[in-house]
């Protein structure tokens, strides 16, 4: 019996890291902004330096570091490595590395008789000392495997701008005075600009790029752009065969998300951002490209953004809908040709385009929660925070307009504690029916659903499912170019379209697989046996042959367990296995005895016998040859070794 | 509320089939061959961030293990999960050349229903440009006619495209490109700076002679470019050199004309050129470089003269030349009708002031000359010939006192020739000069 194929993802996570922004200030009844006071430079190099010892320290922590800004003393930045976030376990590991390495940050502050803040800006600084306020942000970078993805991921997170802008805004106070701005960081910042659409990305013609943007829209800097396509070792996208899992490796940044100190929020963005780079991932690998939104639109869509947060209004792109007529997500607002307001676009783009990568990425309700409840609620027309920028201004509002110190006491418990979201559990207890009937709704949106093919011709077809619900599927929606027959077990991803349900994303269900040889089968009788390694027999049907010959007693053959009853186990989808083929290079051969090796270019070696060998021929040392490999016996061998002309002239 | 990692011996692992010469895009296929594949993984040894390389007859197959959880040696208890696969794109578009994915479309094709696709590699690209072309249709360089290279840049001043061996860069501007002419023309320095670091020769010497094949050309900055204002004292006039402005002086009519016909023409703003001179500004310009002055009779002969080279001169010159030639037939018209006109009325005006008798003496007018202002009948310069025994003395008076009235009366300037063909105050018949302009000073 062979490992067990337990889950099977076609387009998945790759890895993300954080840098994450903070603000120290000195604990004073009535703090300054300590950026330009001379002593934090020295505090905060000394808290770096302590910190970053403690991190090499832990096991789990290898990787962190904290970078004081060489600019402001007082801006610091946690960077996480790049960690991989394709599931729920993986992200809880990242969250609870994050709340334990921010926890170490907020004792050394303390200790150093500093507090630290995690928002756009310092909410408490002085106003009167005239100048700017320190921009703190919480950079996201994703990791991209090839120039292809990471155009399309890139022109994604530029579509989606506005949204993931409004929903991340936490900058509405500064100087303990509420700002007209939801996002004050993302006003003044001078190193903000709106990305450009990217039709075709190539490491190899950067400069072109580069000399095409300067010239069309006078940007001198693609890594300025909000979303920075050039982030991490962007030269690594031109290396052929370059390794995976590197430590640094090419990632996408995005630059535009204010600071947060609530971990669960900072999760849900995570989750999001890499459903957004599932989803472009695989229309990449489709060969699918991304319609673009005119630079005017989405820049208003930004302003509207900063200023008003998930409250904003966004205006639609009219060549949107008339010339994307194949887009599958007809019910954005932009396809639509309708003003929206950011917090409803999310939940389109949530449960729409990103629906099926979200499942793909194991995402339960309670990581995409902080996102959703809020804007489903404002749907549903609830007076319920959609982000933190809002939750800001209801301290502000409730503690008598002096948000420091219970503004401050929340912020540090929010960034030690990976479990506490104040503003969804003001949203849960305040509306506590509405919130579960929206986490039913999502629970069965994330859920795959199963079923089987009903019909299937010209393009169009139905999923039954196990309650007789039949849902209709469009070619384009079933994964890959593979050919489903009718009764095939699918998954499939159910999203409401104009009021009716669609099958999407439907891909074969994932079986158990199993190998063995055909111990007993004659042409005229309706079932035969199968024998796998570990002594196990199955029966089999003829009608579940798939083959296009019939096989022969001995052969080998791969099936799924249908059934088993009691002493008696059935097989299904029979049929006949076929072996890779495998290269390699002889390493040592004795000719007396008939016997050697075989060694693959990664140094596994497989031994070979004269029998086995297909021609008939002896081996040479250093001859290339192509093999099967033999299971059955218990010493794997090499069989049907054929000598391999073409390759033996690169030896 | 999190989920909690699993116990199980587990591997996380990410297949990578972009080398492994394997189309698989569904997860039936990839089932269908993990039950061989999977075999081939029992006794290896799983360490996070390596590998398993499974070198196959048309690639190799990767599996980056991301994570283990309890597993070192892999065995029929482990379980394995495949948390993403890294594959080609599909292939909507092939490349004509290598195969490989052709999103882009040749320029040059003429088929447009199923166009050329070509690869970023096979794609031959003017710089800057999106415009893609194939290797059947690469530009040519535009430097000269019989130039094989390849263009690879369009020229930011005259919009042509080049090769690489004209590219010259802009001073201080990496993002326009020149080619060898327009660099030149822009930045090469003047010829007549003898002294200290020479100026940018921005204007050019068009002084050229009619058997010469090409102008002077002559780059020349501010202070060396010498203006002939053909076009009246307030506006650019063409260049020339030092040199060749003293040789206007030698030059014959037939030269001077040659040059102003077939002088570049002067912008004068969205699309407008400056036209050829009126008549009588062309005929004062014409003389006021000559010894020898010509009448307006005796340049329309020799305008008429030029007509046989006109032809090789090129079309803006040719079209220059009719509509000179159209402008002087409509001034020899207006001429006679302005004579028939003034003739009576300057008869009348002497008889008025001196009696018949004398006004009888004037039998003919002619015009010599005429100015032309804004928003003002244009003033004519004409010419009275008297009997040789008639004294002209009694029509013009002492400083002029009654010519003069009878200019002022009927806007002309009016010349009594004597018999003996001394003009005016008794100064011998010359061209027109500036100091000797009429008061309404027309800009001709």
């Amino acid at each position: 019996m062979q490992p067990k194929l337990n889950q099977l993802v076609l387009n998945g996570a790759s890895r993300h890291r954080l840098r994450k922004g903070f603000i120290l200030f000195k604990d004073q009844p009535e703090p300054l902004n300590p950026a330009f006071q001379p002593e934090v430079a020295g505090s905060s190099e000394a808290m770096a330096a302590n910190c970053n010892r403690f991190f090499a320290d832990q096991a789990d922590l290898r990787g962190f570091r904290l970078e004081v800004n060489s600019r402001y003393p007082a801006l610091l930045e946690l960077i996480t490595p790049l960690l991989p976030v394709y599931d729920g376990a993986t992200r809880s590991a990242f969250m609870q590395q994050l709340a334990k390495a921010t926890g170490h940050l907020l004792r050394q502050a303390y200790l150093s008789g500093y507090r630290v803040v995690a928002a756009g800006v310092n909410p408490y600084a002085s106003e009167s000392t005239g100048r700017s306020p320190i921009l703190c942000a919480d950079i996201h970078e994703v990791e991209v495997y090839d120039s292809d993805e990471l155009e399309r991921i890139y022109n994604l997170y530029r579509q989606f701008l506005p949204e993931l802008l409004a929903v991340s805004a936490n900058a509405a106070i500064y100087g303990d005075k509420l700002q007209p701005d939801r996002s004050l960081r993302m006003k003044l910042n001078p190193a903000s600009f709106l990305p450009r659409y990217i039709d075709q990305f190539s490491i190899e013609h950067l400069d072109r790029l580069e000399r095409m943007l300067r010239k069309a829209h006078g940007l001198a800097d693609l890594k300025k752009m909000d979303v920075n396509p050039l982030g991490g070792e962007s030269l690594a996208l031109g290396q052929r065969e370059r390794p995976l899992l590197e430590a640094d490796t090419a990632t996408i940044e995005l630059r535009f998300l204010d600071a947060q100190s609530c971990l669960p929020f900072i999760r849900a963005q995570i989750v999001l951002l890499q459903a957004i780079a599932v989803y472009g991932r695989t229309l990449a690998r489709r060969g699918n490209r991304i319609f673009p939104i005119d630079d005017s639109i989405l820049d208003e869509n930004k302003a509207a953004a900063i200023r008003s947060g998930t409250a904003a209004l966004l205006k639609p792109d009219p060549k949107f809908n008339r010339a994307d007529t194949r887009q599958r997500h007809g019910s954005w607002f932009h396809h639509q040709g309708v003003w929206e307001t950011a917090s409803n676009s999310l939940l389109e783009i949530i449960g729409g385009p990103c629906l099926t990568a979200l499942q793909d990425l194991d995402c339960s309700v309670a990581e995409i929660w902080p996102l959703v409840l809020g804007a489903e609620l404002r749907r549903r027309g609830h007076r319920a925070f959609t982000n933190y920028a809002e939750y800001q201004v209801y301290v502000y509002y409730t503690s008598g307009r002096h948000t420091y110190p219970r503004l401050q006491e929340q912020i540090e418990r929010m960034l030690a504690d990976p479990m506490l979201d104040p503003a969804t559990a003001y949203n849960q207890q305040t509306f506590p029916a509405p919130a579960r009937e929206i986490e039913r709704a999502w629970q069965n949106k994330l859920s795959r659903q199963r079923g089987w093919i009903q019909a299937w011709e010209k393009g169009h077809g139905m999923v039954c499912t196990a309650d007789q619900n039949v849902y209709p599927f469009s070619r384009h929606h079933v994964e890959g170019r593979a050919s489903l027959p009718a009764e095939t077990a699918v998954t499939f991803a159910l999203v409401e379209h104009d009021g009716q349900c669609q099958a999407q994303a439907i891909r074969a269900d994932i079986r158990v697989q199993r190998s063995g040889w055909i111990t007993h089968y004659e042409p005229g009788c309706l079932y035969g046996l199968i024998l796998t390694i570990d002594n196990e027999t199955f029966n089999f049907l003829r009608a579940d042959l798939v083959a296009d010959r019939l096989p022969s007693i001995g052969e080998e053959v791969a099936f799924e367990i249908y059934e088993v009853d009691g002493p008696r186990s059935w097989a299904k989808q029979v049929r006949r296995l076929l072996p890779i083929r495998l290269l390699g290079r002889v390493r040592q051969y004795d000719q007396d005895t008939g016997q050697g090796y075989i060694v693959q270019p990664d140094g596994w070696q497989i031994p070979v016998q004269q029998a086995d060998l297909a021609d008939g021929d002896c081996l040479v040392e250093g001859q290339w040859v192509t093999f099967e490999m033999n299971h059955r016996e218990f010493e794997r061998r090499a069989v049907r070794v054929r000598a391999r002309q073409e390759k033996q002239d690169h030896v | 509320m999190f989920d909690q990692a699993v116990a199980a011996p587990t591997i996380d692992v990410i297949c990578d089939l972009r080398q492994a010469g394997r189309d698989v895009d569904n997860l039936a296929e990839l089932q269908r061959i993990w039950p061989d594949l999977a075999r081939l993984l029992v006794g290896r040894t799983a360490i996070a961030g390596q590998s398993f390389s499974i070198t196959l007859t048309r690639g190799v197959l990767l599996l980056w293990v991301v994570r283990v959880v309890n597993a070192v040696t892999i065995d029929r208890t482990t379980t394995v999960n495949i948390i993403d696969v890294i594959r080609n794109p599909a292939m909507l578009y092939t490349c004509i050349h290598c195969g490989l994915y052709g999103p882009f479309r040749c320029e040059q094709s003429t088929d447009r229903e199923t166009p050329e696709r070509l690869c970023g590699r096979c794609t031959h690209f003017i710089k800057d440009e999106l415009k893609a072309y194939c290797r059947n249709h690469l530009p040519r360089c535009r430097c000269q006619p019989g130039c094989r290279e390849t263009a690879s840049f369009r020229c930011t001043r005259c919009r042509r495209i080049y090769g690489t061996h004209a590219h010259r860069a802009y001073p201080h501007e990496a993002l326009a490109d020149l080619c060898q002419s327009c660099h030149l023309y822009l930045f090469e320095p003047c010829a007549d700076c003898l002294f200290g670091t020479p100026k940018t020769g921005k204007s050019r010497c068009i002084f050229k002679l009619r058997t010469d094949a090409r102008a002077c050309d002559r780059p020349l900055c501010i202070a060396h470019s010498l203006q002939w204002r053909v076009w009246g004292p307030h506006y650019r006039g063409l260049t020339l050199c030092q040199a060749h402005h003293r040789a206007l002086m030698q030059t014959g009519a037939l030269d001077l004309l040659h040059m102003i016909l077939t002088a570049p023409a002067l912008e004068l703003g969205r699309g407008r050129v400056r036209r050829v001179p009126r008549p009588f500004s062309l005929r004062r310009v014409v003389n006021r470089h000559l010894q020898k002055p010509y009448s307006f009779e005796e340049l329309h002969r020799i305008i008429v003269s030029l007509k046989p080279e006109v032809a090789q001169w090129g079309r803006r010159a040719g079209d220059n030349y009719q509509e000179l030639i159209n402008r002087f037939n409509q001034a020899l018209t207006e001429n006679g009708q302005a004579e028939a006109r003034l003739l009576p009325q300057i008869k009348a005006w002497y008889e008025r002031r001196l009696g018949r008798r004398a006004a009888e003496q004037i039998q003919t007018v002619k015009v010599i000359d005429c100015f032309f202002r804004p928003d003002s009948p244009p003033h004519y310069k004409l010419r009275a010939e008297l009997p040789a025994q008639v004294n002209r003395w009694q029509f013009i008076q002492t400083g002029g006192r009654i010519i003069e009235q009878l200019g002022r009366d009927l806007n002309i300037t009016l010349e009594i020739v004597a018999g003996g063909g001394q003009v005016g105050r008794g100064e011998p018949l010359a061209g027109w000069s500036p100091s000797r302009r009429p008061p309404n000073n027309g800009t001709g």
